[in-house]
């Protein structure tokens, strides 16, 4: 079919593919043919090219001087003690070591304020206080002048750490989540369960898209366990370091340096200086510490050696030695880790690294994956052994380790699930266990959010989003059925993937299922319900010039565009909104909503700040600008406030002009007006100044806009809520 | 170098010869530093990533098929070091304080199509790590999508669909004001 008809462009992947090379030459020729009609797409392709030359050409700098010097130093040159010997490098030791640390590290955020006297902290702009109302049950309140956490429509939640003490933050249910009320504007308060072992807790207050709220990155709160004598507990210490380590080298060096006062004989403590301190401390040169750090290195060794050191020692005492090139010392106590505690995460680790920096052959780091497994189940294991195991292409294999990967639901989540399942998909011998485990994904639906994170509107964010997901699995469903040749299963899927997302992709893959099956009509109706999106041109999903297809009829058309105003019009809302809320422009002009949206079905970005709007939204509106200027409807752009710095989104200055220049919403009585409660979030209102769409998905609104300009939806009946 | 020349040298650093060390850093040092800076978008990061790969050239030269080129290969290797490396840095990027990537400075007129390197280099630091890798792996080092799904461990298509959105960005960046 011919690629674009009037106002229709390609898709920026087969443009893209075309600008690369990458197209074949049927579906080449086709762009062709487009490009030289289309001036639009001609342009992008130009700016395709002229980017990638432009890549080529940005130069490099040359490495360092005297590096290899450094690599590998002369066999006399005894003048640098801290130089590491030649099979480990500082710079590759430090690296290693944290990696061993990652999956305690991976999710630690802020902490930079200690305040266990007054129980008060403070940054910036805002304060935190908290009271303990009961043994376990800390009360927060948070107040702020920031102006964007001030913002009356923010709600804001607190993110807050009680480490496990076998798997430490090392997952997202590390972390507990408590949505704050807001009192008034800027002050919010909340109560935290701890539980009674806590030994470390820490805090970050966040806006529901995890988004640090003040502007000081490192706003928290912080819980240590204390001894009798009032002091930290080590445990609690090494938790601190740990947490601090994820955001600033020299918070953490500080934090060390006070544990460090506390513990000065805990190798945990002074490997974590070497770590994450290195350079930072003034007055100290390299040689002189790796002199002192090597001399007790050598202390710490041996009066171990004499006593029955844990794995939490053992574990530092081989890090401390690597970091300082002692292999001798970290070999030792590697060996004595996985000798003496083997199901130990530490140990676990120790092995799981050594298997992945190994030589081995892919089976042979399986076959290791594979006995560090039986010794202790971490999730790690299993996420590389599931991917080992795909990429190597054995079904028998892949069995085993993706029933161990999908053992343990904490390191998973829905995209990687889906992306496991596309990387299984794609490759034919593992055909039948993609399928097993798509419908295993399906029969349970996995409830991700968890109880930890009670929060309505990530709720049903996660739920729009999960419906993407869930739709991208059936169709992988329908495609491997098709392989096997069961078209009925295939039909099945396919038409389940239809129910959950409306999209052309996925009636195109409908369609093309249909006219193999020779059922031409029906393939038709799909199309042009595919084509009738008014968002979304067909292209992108009919690549490569295919010709299966039979172009749908006049009346095809017809019958796709009512239903999809009937799906539509299914979901509207129909609720009042205040239209003498007033915006400002650029100059400080006041207006109201209603004189801004002059009476036209009015599609409305609200966003924060303007560079909150992510570049695919905006292209997406100017993509759609003529089709929003035909059907009588306008886009308003509106932020809370100007970005920091000179605004350079200026998405419509040069878009169509039914897309306004950003407005601002300095007193937020749009964004009350209109119920926001995201940095960015799209309305719908229509010309009788109703809200009849609030959600997160551009291409809703965008439909929804350009159908209700084209006339009433028919099937539009008042809803429930009349007032929010 | 001639095949036969090449494979001594190899023989020899593998014995970790110094001086055949020496002379396969002369050859390739300058071409992988710029295969680390690409990915890493920092000299410091980069002179982490070779001295990594250096130290343990002799190992891997052991293990390494004298059919292959070296060239690519090495780069290759420098590649995954570098991704390593990226990994295990785990940058975070501030979006509370709306640090947009966007330095209006990047931005070149309109009207000038001839982008400037430094325009560029920036737009590229304000990408994801995860769109960079994929751009600079793509269009500054050419491997397939393919090649770069293997890399970094994603399905094909994906490697595709952040090419285009890298591209999206860039372009927004230095074309559109």
């Amino acid at each position: 079919m011919d690629c674009c008809t009037r106002d229709m462009h390609i898709d920026d992947r087969t443009l893209n593919r075309y600008a690369d090379g990458e197209l074949p030459p049927r579906a080449a020729a086709a762009v062709r043919r487009h490009l030289r009609s289309c001036a639009v797409c001609r342009r992008e392709v130009q700016q395709i090219r002229a980017l990638s030359a432009a890549l080529r050409a940005v130069p490099a700098p040359r490495p360092p001087a005297g590096l290899f010097e450094e690599i590998f130093p002369e066999e006399s040159d005894s003048s640098p003690p801290i130089l590491l010997p030649e099979t480990q490098p500082v710079a590759s030791s430090r690296r290693l070591a944290v990696l061993g640390g990652a999956c305690l590290l991976v999710l630690i955020a802020a902490v930079l304020v200690l305040t266990l006297g007054p129980q008060r902290a403070m940054a910036g702009s805002s304060t935190l206080s908290f009271n303990w109302e009961a043994p376990g049950a800390l009360t927060l309140r948070y107040e702020t002048i920031s102006l964007l956490a001030a913002e009356p429509g923010l709600r804001a939640r607190m993110r807050y750490w009680v480490p496990d003490p076998f798997r430490f933050a090392q997952t997202e249910p590390g972390y507990r989540v408590v949505e704050l009320s807001r009192e008034e504007p800027g002050v919010f308060s909340g109560v935290i369960a701890l539980p009674p072992t806590t030994v470390y807790a820490a805090a970050v207050v966040e806006d529901l898209d995890g988004d640090h709220i003040d502007s000081d990155f490192g706003r928290s709160w912080e819980y240590l366990e204390t001894d009798a004598r009032g002091q930290a507990t080590l445990d609690a210490r090494l938790y601190q370091v740990l947490a601090t380590a994820d955001l600033s080298p020299t918070g953490v060096v500080e934090v060390t340096e006070q544990a460090l006062s506390e513990y000065p004989e805990r190798p945990e403590l002074w490997a974590a200086l070497l770590l994450y301190g290195r350079g930072a401390l003034p007055g100290d040169t390299e040689e002189i510490r790796a002199g002192a750090h090597r001399e007790r290195l050598e202390r710490l060794d041996a009066a171990a050696r004499r006593r029955d050191p844990g794995p939490g020692e053992m574990h530092a005492l081989s890090l401390y030695a690597r970091l300082l090139g002692r292999e001798d010392i970290e070999a030792y106590w590697q060996s004595a880790l996985t000798a003496e505690h083997p199901r130990h995460e530490y140990a676990s680790q120790v092995r799981l690294e050594s298997i992945l920096l190994s030589s081995m052959s892919h089976v042979e780091k399986l076959d290791a994956l594979d006995r560090s497994w039986r010794l202790a189940r971490m999730p790690s294991i299993a996420q590389v052994g599931l991917q080992l195991s795909q990429e190597a292409a054995d079904p028998a294999l892949t069995a085993v380790w993706l029933e161990r990967y999908a053992e343990d639901p904490v390191i998973r989540d829905f995209r990687l699930d889906v992306e496991a399942t596309e990387r299984m998909a794609e490759v034919p011998a593992l055909g039948a266990i993609a399928e097993e485990w798509i419908l295993q994904q399906l029969r349970g639906q996995p409830d991700w959010l968890g109880t930890d994170r009670p929060l309505a509107g990530t709720r049903a964010n996660f739920e729009a989003e999960a419906s993407e997901s869930l739709a991208r699995l059936h169709v992988l469903l329908g495609r491997l059925r098709v392989a096997r040749g069961d078209r009925t299963g295939a039909l099945d899927a396919f038409e389940r993937a239809a129910e959950l997302s409306w999209s052309p992709r996925v009636f195109v893959e409908l369609a093309r299922f249909h006219a193999e099956a020779g059922s031409s009509a029906r393939a038709a109706r799909l199309l042009a319900l595919a084509q009738a999106d008014p968002v979304i041109p067909l292209e992108p999903h009919m690549p490569d010039g295919e010709d299966w297809a039979t172009a749908p009829t006049e009346t095809d058309l017809a019958v796709a565009r009512a239903a999809w105003r009937e799906n539509l019009a299914s979901s509207l809302l129909d609720e009042r909104v205040n239209g003498s809320a007033k915006l400002e422009t650029a100059a400080g002009d006041e207006r109201t909503l209603r004189e801004v949206a002059g009476g036209d079905v009015t599609l409305i970005i609200q966003s924060l700040r303007p560079s909150y709007v992510p570049a695919e939204s905006l292209d997406l509106l100017r993509a759609n600008g003529r089709e929003l200027a035909a059907a009588g409807a306008r886009a308003l752009l509106v932020a809370v406030k100007p970005d920091s710095r000179s605004e350079n989104r200026t998405a419509a200055e040069d878009g169509p002009p039914a897309i306004t220049p950003f407005l601002y919403d300095r007193r937020s009585e749009v964004w009350e007006a209109l119920g926001a409660w995201k940095s960015v979030q799209y309305f719908v209102v229509d010309s009788a100044g109703r809200l009849r769409y609030r959600g997160e998905t551009l291409q809703t609104a965008l439909r929804i806009t350009i159908m209700l300009g084209d006339g009433p939806l028919s099937s539009l009946t008042p809803s429930e809520g009349d007032e929010r | 170098m001639t095949a036969a020349e090449e494979r001594r040298l190899l023989e020899r650093a593998a014995r970790d010869d110094r001086e055949a060390l020496r002379s396969l850093y002369a050859a390739y040092s300058e071409n992988l530093f710029a295969v680390a800076f690409r990915l890493t978008e920092s000299s410091a990061d980069s002179r982490d990533v070779l001295h990594d790969v250096f130290c343990k050239l002799p190992e891997m030269i052991r293990g390494f098929d004298h059919k292959r080129p070296l060239g690519p290969w090495l780069r290759s290797v420098t590649a995954h070091a570098a991704l390593k490396h990226m990994r295990s840095e785990q940058r975070r990027h501030d979006l509370a304080t709306g640090a947009a990537p966007d330095d209006p400075d990047v931005i070149a007129s309109p009207e000038s199509r001839v982008l400037d390197s430094i325009a560029v280099e920036r737009a590229l630091s304000s990408l994801p790590d995860e769109l960079r890798a994929v751009v600079a792996l793509k269009d500054m080092e050419g491997y397939s999508h393919r090649e770069i799904a293997e890399f970094l461990q994603i399905a094909r298509t994906t490697s595709e669909g952040r090419l285009y959105r890298a591209r999206k960005r860039l372009r927004a960046m230095l074309f559109e004001r």
